[in-house]
């Protein structure tokens, strides 16, 4: 089982793609230049969740696949 | 360099060096679990440090993060992040506003100084002050050195008997002869990047040669 629940914000993402550069197998950009999850367990945790905090306007969402806790972001 | 916009200069420790392309930006941990991302100004010829531009005009929290920081902290970031970066079109014309120069000042610097490339180059940059100008003169040298690049300051709200253009940079950007051949990277903020987009559709400038990042 995945560690972490991914949600991508579609409205937020702005195309800049750095989480498809730090997990391509979990994140690429669509036609339309906007994120979107293909695999949510293509990647290690870690990688992840660096992913997300890479976003700059924070359009990826983590939640603690088990607690639905809400990881990242904080804020 | 002035009250409004602070340049910030990163020395790398580990590791000491980085590889980037031109625009592309970092992602500074700014503590309680929070990111901040700014466009990297320097060329990546620089490889040994990051030259950052910052707005210090409010209270946000990375700016409050940066303002604060003193010579020798330490700071964490991602990098490099991003694809704002350049295409290969005929032409290049740069719009930015305010710290929107951030990531264009990386690129003409790229383009100019260290590949020595001959196409035509433009940039557009709109302040609101003259107060608040920085880098003119750094722009201004490359002109000397470089004939294909022009460069135009637009301040608009300047003060009185202002010699140079004054309004906004896409009045300027109307009056241009462009078309298919032109690539266009704009940052800044969101009114001139939209209005830029639709002059660019009105000169027949490609979609997909009008490039923008929407942060700095």
């Amino acid at each position: 089982m995945a560690k972490y629940k991914v949600k991508i914000i579609r409205d937020k993402c702005i195309g800049a793609a750095s989480c498809v550069g730090i997990a391509p197998k979990v994140y690429q950009l669509d036609d339309k230049n906007i994120a979107v999850l293909v695999d949510e367990a293509g990647d290690t945790p870690e990688n992840i969740l660096l992913g997300a905090q890479s976003c700059p306007t924070n359009a990826i969402e983590i939640y603690d696949a088990e607690t639905n806790e809400k990881i990242w972001p904080k804020e | 360099m002035n009250s409004k916009y602070h340049v910030l200069t990163i020395e790398l420790v580990k590791p000491g060096t980085i590889e980037f392309l031109a625009g592309q930006y970092i992602s500074i941990d700014i503590g309680d679990g929070a990111r901040r991302s700014y466009s990297i100004a320097s060329a990546p010829a620089k490889n040994y440090a990051i030259d950052l531009c910052v707005d210090v005009d409010g209270n946000g929290k990375g700016m409050t993060y940066l303002k604060n920081l003193k010579p020798g902290d330490e700071i964490k970031f991602l990098a490099p992040l991003g694809r704002f970066i350049l295409e290969q079109e005929k032409k290049l014309l740069f719009v930015a506003t305010g710290c929107g120069i951030t990531p264009l000042k990386s690129m003409i610097f790229d383009l100019l100084e260290e590949k020595k490339d001959q196409r035509e180059i433009w940039l557009y940059w709109g302040l609101r002050y003259a107060e608040e100008m920085f880098w003119e003169e750094e722009f201004r040298e490359l002109t000397e050195f470089y004939p294909n690049f022009k460069f135009r300051l637009v301040l608009s709200k300047p003060p009185e008997k202002w010699p140079l253009a004054s309004g906004h940079v896409t009045d300027e950007i109307k009056m241009m002869q462009l078309g298919s051949e032109w690539g266009v990277y704009i940052c800044g903020n969101a009114g001139v990047l939209e209005d830029t987009k639709k002059i660019m559709t009105e000169k027949d400038v490609q979609e997909k040669q009008v490039h923008f990042e929407k942060f700095s």
